[in-house]
């Protein structure tokens, strides 16, 4: 027992810095339920708008880059999601330029029906952002009910997908 | 004396208001003192154990350049030390408060400190084989 404690006294250690680390991606407790005023650039780099979801519509913010690698690995869940009638999905490019951001959705594709520019970053810090991807899901009623930090991966988009269903059933 | 206070503060808040490359510092000492303070307190979420004043990052820039928009608008330091709490949570801030949740990050370097002394001792009270 005496040899052992060293190594018990090891792994409590670990288990606790195991938890600190942990961070739970796919959330259903946002940073923020209430959606913030948002001030955005249309992709085409007008005049800042203050932008708001459709009344009535299930609403998915994508927060993305064009130089972000771990953006254009969830692309594809991305343009999977988009074929649902019921969602309006809505990109919003952090730290990005019009120019790289039509390279990039010519690339890769373009699944929003919206694109929007932080060009200040301030939108993403009212929504308590921590970096690109993130993904924000947001109720007919205007709440964001539900919060993804990082790459969406398909075992979270497919569970996106039926939450998406929930909310946009009558 | 008061003027030789009033020249320390001066010389504190010069020291204090520098801003990163690229960066402009507010046009009022007295605001961009403020920004520096918080810039001080709350730490980059993007880096590890950096505060706001020291890390390079992007996502840094975009909180300092937040945290002078609002000291401008008119928010003051506690308003917007809440403001960031609110979205990021205790881990936001380099000195997180002492409540239940954050006992342990308090007392754990203490108790290890005790535990370690603890068994010093014990080993030292061993009789040598």
């Amino acid at each position: 027992m005496k040899t052992l404690q060293p190594f018990l006294f090891f792994c409590l250690l670990a288990a606790m810095l195991a938890l600190s680390l942990y961070k739970r991606p796919f959330s259903e407790s946002p940073p923020v339920t209430t959606l913030p005023p948002l001030a955005l650039q249309p992709r085409d780099g007008s005049e800042t708008v203050h932008w708001q979801p459709s009344p009535g519509r299930v609403t998915l913010v994508n927060f993305f880059a064009s130089w972000c690698r771990p953006c254009a690995m969830e692309h594809p869940q991305l343009l999977k999601l988009a074929k649902d009638q019921t969602l309006d999905l809505v990109g919003i490019a952090w730290n990005d330029t019009p120019q790289a951001l039509e390279n990039y959705l010519r690339e890769h594709g373009d699944p929003y029906d919206t694109v929007l520019i932080d060009t200040s970053g301030r939108s993403a810090i009212a929504l308590g952002l921590r970096g690109v991807p993130e993904t924000f899901l947001i109720a007919p009623n205007g709440r964001v009910v539900l919060h993804v930090a990082g790459a969406i991966t398909p075992s979270q988009r497919a569970r996106l997908a039926q939450r998406i269903r929930e909310l946009a059933a009558p | 004396m008061k003027r030789a206070l009033a020249a320390w503060m001066m010389i504190g808040w010069a020291c204090m208001a520098q801003a990163m490359p690229g960066e402009t510092p507010l046009p009022d000492g007295a605001q961009e003192a403020q920004a520096q303070t918080l810039f001080h307190d709350l730490k980059c979420v993007v880096c590890e154990g950096q505060s706001l004043a020291e890390s390079h990052a992007d996502f840094a820039a975009a909180m300092r350049a937040d945290i002078r928009a609002r000291l401008q608008a008119g928010d003051d330091a506690p308003t917007i030390r809440d403001y960031y709490r609110a979205r990021y949570g205790d881990a936001i801030l380099l000195t997180p408060p002492l409540k239940p949740s954050t006992a342990a990050l308090w007392f754990a370097p203490l108790l290890l400190v005790i535990a370690g002394g603890a068994l010093i001792w014990r080993k030292r009270k061993e009789p040598h084989a």
